[in-house]
């Protein structure tokens, strides 16, 4: 266990857990954007800040999705300076972005409901790129990337359509709606900007024979689960296979 | 009115960019002003443009953050500016500074709003009265980061690892070779001066730069063998050129030089003195460091862009330099290397006894092949402590010796060879022997038979900064050795080059060279380890770059001078500013990648390649511990 002090109270967790992880715990709410437990920290919207005074350094202000607690920290989270620039970044963010609906929910939660920036053009989205780190960490198909159309900088995701497999992963995860899945006359499209980055002939349900995912999708899980896997002869949908094959799956997957 | 200002609490220091005065730079964070004529204002936009261009897009304060900045300020200089930007502007440098992750989001605010506030007139000048940008001066940006500074060819090393970060391993390889065609080499063997710089280094360990190089050149090798397209360059056919371009010698320097002058269209004949590409590349370091078919791989690459490789053809013998222009070659390159050796100066170094051989020779042999030309034994003593000379007692096990000796005249601490060389010596059991020198060779029926040596004691320091080593009186002992092998030392052989009319030479017999590299007749060129000593195998292909370059130039009938780059490095050079404690320690977290071995035991006796390259999740995370430590560097000169 870790023993360190966060927001002037003491706390102990095991080691290997995050400041974010922590503060949550002690019920101490931090506002994210593009932070996912299941992906490494991504460090992109920066409003998880904190303060960190950790034995024998400097104190520094750092995400603290990226923090790993150390014995003897002290960790400040919501004070005049955090608070101050957790509510720039949240106008920056709706600088970029003004009429997105996610956006100013999230400026509003940290008090912000006006921008004073002006900037000459807006974001394509907020650029966090969780959608490129959901679909290479997790799915293990890198279909997503940024692209500099404008500059020199990344400024839009893009799209290699014949990788992308229509797991539906990076929709799942945008925090800001750019991207969404559509099932439209037995194909599954991505939308990206609004516009269709992609169509893929879907599989039925063998039970129930409505279209429910693609055939990439099925090999992608065949060859990832390989001989751990149960058998896979017959695809179901979701629902289906709840129903045909209920528990005995688990004590199964248990033995 | 601005006036001499230097935020780095010093001196004004005299800049020159190239031969020009600099006004004024911004860097660092910093800022100084030498001439007080320079328009603030502009110095300010360029910068926030610089910085704007250059914010890779990743942290979201930083990304909108300096995009508002600079479109602050821009409406400002266009008369659209309004008192309240400038405090503004100074607020959110603040938050950018603090909640950004690399050093362009925490420096490259907080000098905007140090220019604003020491020179907060200007500003409200520019507000009132939308200037009319004062003419006379140019303002200009470029970025660099501490390991491009400390990296002799200066590769785009953040950019590059970057990629490699995001996934993108063949962008990556593309960024190394667009300055440098042997990554699978150079990530091989390189000295890494950019590791001993990398930021990360005060923290947890810096990063693994040359194993990451390595790796991206090891991954397109696996992509090609799977998909022989998938990695061609798709390199943008240019027209040819008439004019033919000799180099001489295949080494780093001259297949860099030839594969910038082969991307420009030249024809260019390659005169190698061994049968073998790669020069001291393949005779000096041995198959366990540097796999010969990755260094051949590369060379033929340089190959397949229409340069010939002529071998066996050692200049002074087979051809002169003289005899090459006749031919009608326009330009000339000479990059023979350092392939003779330096003299211990004991007794019985130039008895002839068998058993006795210069280090540069025992590696050369056995390199290429010639075993019947390496003397046999089993006891083997190495003089010296660079590189060579562990690659000499390395190599011995490999061929055959069991027992290895090392004599090195001072202590651990100043051996010059690499350490990680020094602890894979150790590892495969290399004896070594510290503060001690040979004082004879002992042979008998003119067959060594031992190395007398005498031990040391550290005295004052030399002109090196080195301890000078004093002999212990009485103190001689000797090691039994069939054979001795001396490596104090490269010297370039000056007597191939022949007379060349109008070539001036300097007190050891090279060509001077200018600061181009090029010698006191037009068109010669010449660069490597002849003209630096025996350095870097990344130094020789910086040179070679810089040549193929100015070779260009040349044969284009235009003049021949540095590149907008070489002023640039040597600008922040003289700023001194890449100051590796300046803001004491680093919080720790990920140390520094190990790289896995083949088993000491097990390698000693083949030529086996000792490192193990990292795997991509290997090489992604290591990438990942990047601190990105670029900075914007925006200049201001009389134009």
């Amino acid at each position: 266990m870790v023993n360190f002090v966060i927001d002037g109270k003491k706390m102990a967790v095991p080691e290997g857990t995050t400041a974010l992880e922590a503060a949550r715990e002690a019920g101490i709410a931090i506002p994210t954007l593009c932070y996912l437990k299941a992906l490494r920290p991504n460090k992109a919207c920066r409003l998880c800040i904190v303060e960190v005074q950790a034995p024998g350094l400097k104190k520094m202000v750092v995400p603290s999705c990226d923090l790993l607690v150390a014995e003897g920290m002290e960790i400040v989270t919501n004070n005049q300076n955090i608070k101050k620039m957790r509510a720039d970044i949240a106008a920056l963010l709706l600088a970029g972005l003004p009429d997105n609906k996610e956006v100013k929910a999230l400026a509003a939660s940290v008090g912000v409901f006006a921008t004073p920036f002006a900037v000459t053009h807006h974001d394509a989205c907020a650029l966090c790129g969780i959608c490129i780190q959901a679909c290479q960490q997790k799915i293990g198909v890198s279909a997503l990337s940024f692209a500099a159309k404008g500059g020199k900088s990344a400024d839009v995701v893009v799209l290699e359509a014949s990788r992308c497999v229509g797991c539906g992963a990076c929709a799942n995860v945008c925090p800001v709606g750019t991207i969404a899945v559509r099932d439209q006359n037995g194909k599954r499209q991505l939308l990206l900007y609004g516009q269709v980055a992609n169509a893929i002939d879907m599989v039925a349900c063998q039970a129930c024979g409505a279209p429910f995912t693609t055939e990439k999708v099925i090999s992608l899980l065949k060859d990832r689960l390989k001989k751990d896997a149960l058998t896979m002869d017959a695809v179901y949908c979701p629902a289906c296979a709840r129903e045909k094959n209920p528990a005995p799956r688990f004590e199964q997957a248990a033995n | 009115m601005a006036t001499s200002f230097n935020s780095w609490g010093g001196e004004v220091k005299a800049l020159q960019y190239g031969n020009k005065d600099v006004a004024a730079v911004v860097a660092w964070g910093e800022v100084s002003v030498a001439d007080p004529n320079t328009d603030i204002v502009s110095l300010c936009v360029e910068y926030a443009h610089g910085v704007r261009d250059n914010s890779c897009g990743h942290c979201i304060p930083c990304r909108v953050g300096t995009q508002v900045i600079a479109d602050l300020l821009d409406k400002i200089v266009s008369g659209q500016g309004n008192g309240k930007y400038l405090d503004q502007i100074i607020d959110l440098a603040d938050t950018i500074g603090q909640a950004s992750f690399c050093d362009i989001g925490q420096t490259s605010p907080k000098a905007i709003a140090y220019m604003i506030k020491h020179f907060r007139a200007d500003f409200e000048k520019a507000i009132a009265t939308p200037p009319a940008r004062k003419g006379g001066y140019a303002y200009k940006s470029f970025v660099t980061a501490p390991c491009m500074q400390a990296c002799p060819i200066h590769l785009n090393i953040p950019q590059y690892i970057e990629d490699i970060k995001r996934g993108c391993f063949q962008q990556s390889l593309d960024v190394i070779k667009s300055k440098l065609p042997m990554p699978g080499v150079v990530g091989r063997v390189c000295v890494r001066p950019c590791e001993s710089v990398c930021q990360r280094g005060r923290a947890d360990g810096p990063l693994q730069i040359k194993h990451l190089k390595r790796f991206v050149a090891d991954d397109a090798l696996e992509r090609q063998a799977l998909a022989p397209d998938c990695c061609s360059s798709g390199a943008t056919k240019v027209a040819a050129q008439e004019a033919k371009v000799a180099i001489i010698g295949a080494g780093p320097a001259g297949v860099t030089c030839a594969n910038v002058l082969a991307k420009e269209g030249y024809k260019v004949t390659i005169f190698e003195m061994l049968p073998e590409p790669g020069g001291m590349a393949a005779v000096g370091i041995p198959d366990y460091r540097l796999p010969r078919e990755i260094l051949r791989g590369e060379v033929a690459e340089t190959e397949k862009l229409g340069v010939e490789i002529r071998y066996n053809q050692a200049m002074g013998k087979d051809f002169t330099i003289q005899q090459l222009k006749s031919e009608g070659y326009k330009a000339i390159f000479i990059a023979i290397g350092c392939h003779t050796f330096k003299k211990m100066r004991v007794e019985g170094e130039d008895a002839g006894y068998y058993g006795f051989v210069p280090g540069v020779v025992f590696l050369r042999n056995i390199n290429l092949g010639r075993l019947d030309q390496v003397p046999k034994g089993a006891r083997i003593a190495v003089v010296g402590g660079g590189n060579v000379a562990i690659d000499c007692v390395r190599i011995a096990f490999r061929v055959g010796f069991t027992e290895t000796n090392l004599v090195y005249r001072r202590s651990i601490k100043e051996m010059p060879a690499d350490p990680v060389e020094i602890h894979d010596a150790q590892a495969e059991d290399v004896k070594f022997h510290f503060l001690v020198a040979p004082k004879r060779i002992i042979a008998e029926n003119g067959k060594v038979v031992g190395l007398e040596c005498a031990k040391m004691e550290l005295g004052e320091p030399d002109a090196s900064g080195r301890r000078r080593p004093v002999e212990i009186p009485g103190s001689e002992y000797v090691i039994p050795a069939d054979v001795v092998v001396s490596a104090i030392g490269q010297e370039v052989d000056t007597a191939c080059t022949g007379t060349v009319e109008g070539a001036k030479l300097d007190k050891w017999g090279v060509m001077m060279v200018d600061d181009n590299l090029m010698t006191t007749v037009p068109g010669l060129f010449a660069g490597g380890d002849y003209v630096s000593g025996p350095d870097t195998l990344i130094g020789a292909c910086a040179h070679g770059r810089l040549v193929g370059k100015k070779i260009v130039k040349y044969l284009a009938g235009q003049a021949v001078e540095k590149l907008p780059e070489e002023d640039e490095f040597a600008l922040v050079k003289q700023l001194q500013a890449v100051v590796p404690s300046q803001n004491g320690p680093l919080p720790a977290g990920v140390p520094r990648a190990a790289i896995a071995h083949e088993p000491a035991n097990e390698r000693k006796v083949d030529f086996r390649e000792v490192d193990h390259g990292f795997t991509a999740p290997e090489a992604v995370r290591e990438a990942d511990r990047c601190l990105r430590c670029y900075r914007v560097v925006t200049y201001a000169c009389q134009a």
